[in-house]
């Protein structure tokens, strides 16, 4: 049997969530703008999604609005403050840790009249409030900061950056990437006084190419992607109602999370891991830091180049990553490991597990048995 | 307006009594290629294959055109309006008028009329024709300009537009365009060779030109799992797709040589690896091809490109292989190659970002004066035809077909 430790990359359609888009695509073909009963039936699709968010993340479903997925939430995220207001120059606060979705569209959007900072992450790979508070300026207006990084899974302390940023200025809008902590740690969008947060579907068992924005008020923004104004002008382009139809039964199973709910199985399968990994593999230094999301793990093993390794175990039917997905593919040195200050074999052979509520204490034991194999066999 | 393709073979048409076997390789490689991209039937005349369309075509399919120029043994190829053997020349020059019109295009141009009489019944001369059909289209194409500054005019020296006309026994051909073909032997027309491919830009390179010159390929891939991934070897398999465009239907053998390279590692001199890593890949591709009965080992090799390419090296390469080793690139610049897998389409591929052989095992410093006696005494630290039979075996076979 296969062990999938990747649900940082993606995770599985859940059954309800597939039932949801094939019943959609027979049934409910209508195009939610139609005026007729079958475009009503597609349109309640929406609302009943919408309701489903909202009520999870206690806000306002007019405040959600859907997009194909975390990388266009964040577009429109960054982009749409950016339009929206005339002021220039301007000034934005990021960091180096951020997900390519956010780094490299505020690399685009970084120009003359628009001036971004990106702050370092301390060796934990966690950014301190102070340096944001140190980076405000009087023409900043956004911060954004992810809740858990992908790579590392270190938790930020958004709700203190979100109440610095509005110490300093009303006007200052903050937006958080929370596209890997929801589902496995709480999503308090007030307390952290966000405008703006961004989620993905296909993170939480709802089918890829799905995603929403949490928007404080529509004003806030422009569209990036202009047509026939759905979703309040914010997002043209006919919805995905199949998909929108999976992420509301994904959504359904998401447990309620607050600091007094965490999800146990996953954070006692975590600690079971770290303890293994310890005790079977002492030479991996762990890049994660204590504070964490209870689903990712990231270590390094000196001397094998992380792909090696993620090949090696995938010939065995064991899923992983290294670094990240993208990272993998392109073949490309960590850009979040590197500011953390990894260098050489740390940062070359730097791997993720990522763990899912599927997951079994029993599969860490054979994921660590062959890992040590492979390393003892390769090095 | 086209009627049919006009097709020039090179030095197969110097071929004597095999003529008539490179001729329907080439035909077959004709039909093979254009299925699905033209309507026509083929007819040859000595010196050229005519393809002659079912319906006329106002111009050559882009696809078409593609497939042609990298079709081995077409020299060049035009597309052409027919008329019948006796046409007077009013009726040439009309026909003649219409595609230089066409070429003419937007601005103002030259024109020149070239004229090829096989057909010496017909009652003027070359130059006569040449001269009468020139001034007839000039009259004809400026009448029906519109735009003022629009003009035709005669120059005989360096002409915009080179207008043909071909007076045969059969029929009068008309063109304007001569694509240029490859060159080179039609497909099959040699015996088969192995290519030795990498995931680079050169070896694809090196195989389309034994293609060119009527080589049949099989492909063999040294590769090393879990150093080198999954995503790699679909590079391996793409590659290996665009080339199955000029070389049909391709096998395909991956060899793992993971073993191979820790025993190098552990037992041999690192700055010997790479020359004795080579040695091995030239023992096995040796065995596999001559169990195939492919006649000689292809590589991409370009000479002093990088150290273990220097002639004392691919010499020293060479001598463990007991099939020919070819290597068609030795004295062609990075340059050429790049444009040449520009050509064939493979340079896209070749320059996705994967690992074709991990960095860990490649040595600081390889020797670039490799001589073989040296190399042979420290080569007897491995258990070589242990690791050959066991390469030989682990083989797997796959099936290429074409991208298209």
């Amino acid at each position: 049997m296969s062990v999938y430790f990747d649900h940082s990359s993606t995770t599985t359609c859940l059954p309800s969530a597939v039932k949801a888009v094939v019943e959609t695509l027979r049934e409910d073909y209508g195009n939610p703008s139609s005026v007729h009963k079958l475009g009503l039936k597609a349109e309640k699709i929406l609302k009943q999604t919408r309701k489903t968010a909202a009520s999870l993340l206690e806000v306002e479903a007019e405040q959600i609005f859907f997009t194909s997925g975390g990388t266009e939430a964040n577009n429109l995220a960054l982009r749409g403050p950016v339009k929206n207001r005339r002021q220039r120059p301007l000034h934005i606060i990021s960091s180096l840790i951020e997900h390519d979705s956010v780094f490299r569209t505020l690399k685009d959007l970084n120009s003359k009249d628009v001036e971004v900072t990106f702050l370092k992450p301390d060796s934990q790979g966690i950014i301190d409030p102070a340096r944001v508070e140190q980076a405000l300026k009087p023409d900043t207006i956004l911060v954004s900061i992810m809740q858990v990084n992908n790579e590392t899974g270190a938790l930020q302390p958004v709700e203190e950056i979100g109440r610095l940023s509005k110490e300093h200025s009303g006007n200052i809008l903050f937006h958080v990437d929370a596209v890997q902590g929801l589902g496995h740690l709480p999503v308090a969008i007030q307390d952290w006084q966000a405008d703006l947060v961004s989620f993905s579907g296909h993170k939480i068992g709802a089918p890829k190419g799905t995603g929403f924005l949490y928007v404080r008020k529509k004003n806030l923004l422009q569209p990036i992607i202009t047509g026939g104004d759905q979703e309040k002008r914010l997002r043209s382009g006919t919805e995905n109602v199949a998909g929108i139809a999976g992420l509301g039964a994904a959504l359904k199973k998401l447990p309620r999370l607050k600091e007094s709910n965490q999800p146990e199985k996953l954070l006692r399968l975590k600690k079971y891991f770290l303890q293994q990994l310890a005790r079977k593999i002492p030479e991996a230094r762990v890049n994660t830091p204590r504070e964490s999301a209870p689903h990712i793990v990231n270590f390094s093993l000196k001397k094998l180049p992380g792909e090696v390794l993620v090949n090696a175990m995938s010939s065995r039917g064991f899923y992983i990553s290294s670094g990240s997905a993208c990272h993998a593919r392109r073949n490309i040195e960590s850009r979040v490991l590197k500011s953390m200050g990894l260098t050489g074999g740390e940062l070359q052979g730097a791997l993720r597990v990522s763990f899912g509520r599927e997951n079994q204490p029993e599969e860490v034991d054979r994921f660590i048995a062959a890992l040590r194999e492979e390393y003892d066999l390769l090095q | 307006m086209y009627d049919v393709i006009i097709i020039r073979y090179g030095e197969m048409g110097l071929k004597g009594k095999n003529f008539k076997k490179f001729s329907l390789a080439l035909q077959q490689d004709i039909k093979r290629r254009l299925a699905g991209l033209l309507d026509y039937q083929l007819d040859t005349t000595y010196g050229r294959i005519f393809l002659r369309l079912n319906s006329r075509l106002e111009e050559m399919p882009q696809e078409a055109v593609k497939s042609l120029k990298l079709l081995p043994g077409i020299v060049n190829f035009s597309p052409a309006l027919s008329l019948g053997p006796a046409a007077d020349l009013e009726k040439i020059a009309g026909s003649a008028a219409k595609l230089v019109a066409r070429e003419l295009k937007q601005n103002s141009g030259t024109f020149k009329v070239e004229t090829n009489r096989a057909n010496k019944d017909y009652p003027l001369t070359s130059p006569e024709i040449s001269r009468e059909v020139g001034g007839l289209v000039l009259r004809k194409v400026n009448n029906s300009l519109t735009a003022p500054q629009q003009e035709l005019t005669v120059d005989v020296h360096e002409p915009d537009i080179l207008l043909e006309l071909d007076i045969r026994k059969d029929s009068i051909y008309i063109f304007t365009r001569r694509y240029q073909g490859s060159g080179g032997l039609p497909l099959d027309s040699a015996e088969s060779a192995l290519l030795l491919l990498s995931a680079g830009i050169d070896s694809p390179v090196a195989g389309w030109q034994m293609m060119r010159r009527g080589a049949r390929l099989n492909i063999l891939h040294f590769h090393t799992p879990p150093y080198t991934g999954e995503k790699a070897l679909e590079k391996v398999r793409d590659i290996s797709r665009r080339l199955a465009r000029y070389n049909g239907e391709t096998r395909l053998f991956l060899s793992q040589i993971t073993k191979i390279q820790r025993e190098i590692q552990k037992h041999c001199q690192s700055d010997y690896s790479i020359t004795i890593l080579r040695r091995m890949m030239m023992r096995i591709a040796s065995r596999l091809g001559a169990s195939k009965n492919l006649q000689a080992i292809v590589t991409g090799d370009s000479l002093g490109q990088v150290a273990s390419q220097t002639l004392a090296n691919l010499r020293t390469i060479s001598t463990a292989a007991d099939l020919p080793v070819l290597r068609p690139l030795l004295t062609l610049d990075k340059q050429d190659i790049i444009s040449q897998a520009r050509d064939i389409q493979t340079y896209n591929i070749s320059i996705r970002p994967h690992q074709d052989c991990c960095t860990i095992f490649i040595p600081e410093n390889p020797i670039t004066r490799p001589y073989p006696e040296p190399t042979a005494e420290i080569e007897k630290a491995l258990p070589v035809e242990e690791l050959v039979t066991d390469a030989l075996e682990k083989i797997e076979e796959e099936t290429i077909t074409a991208d298209l």
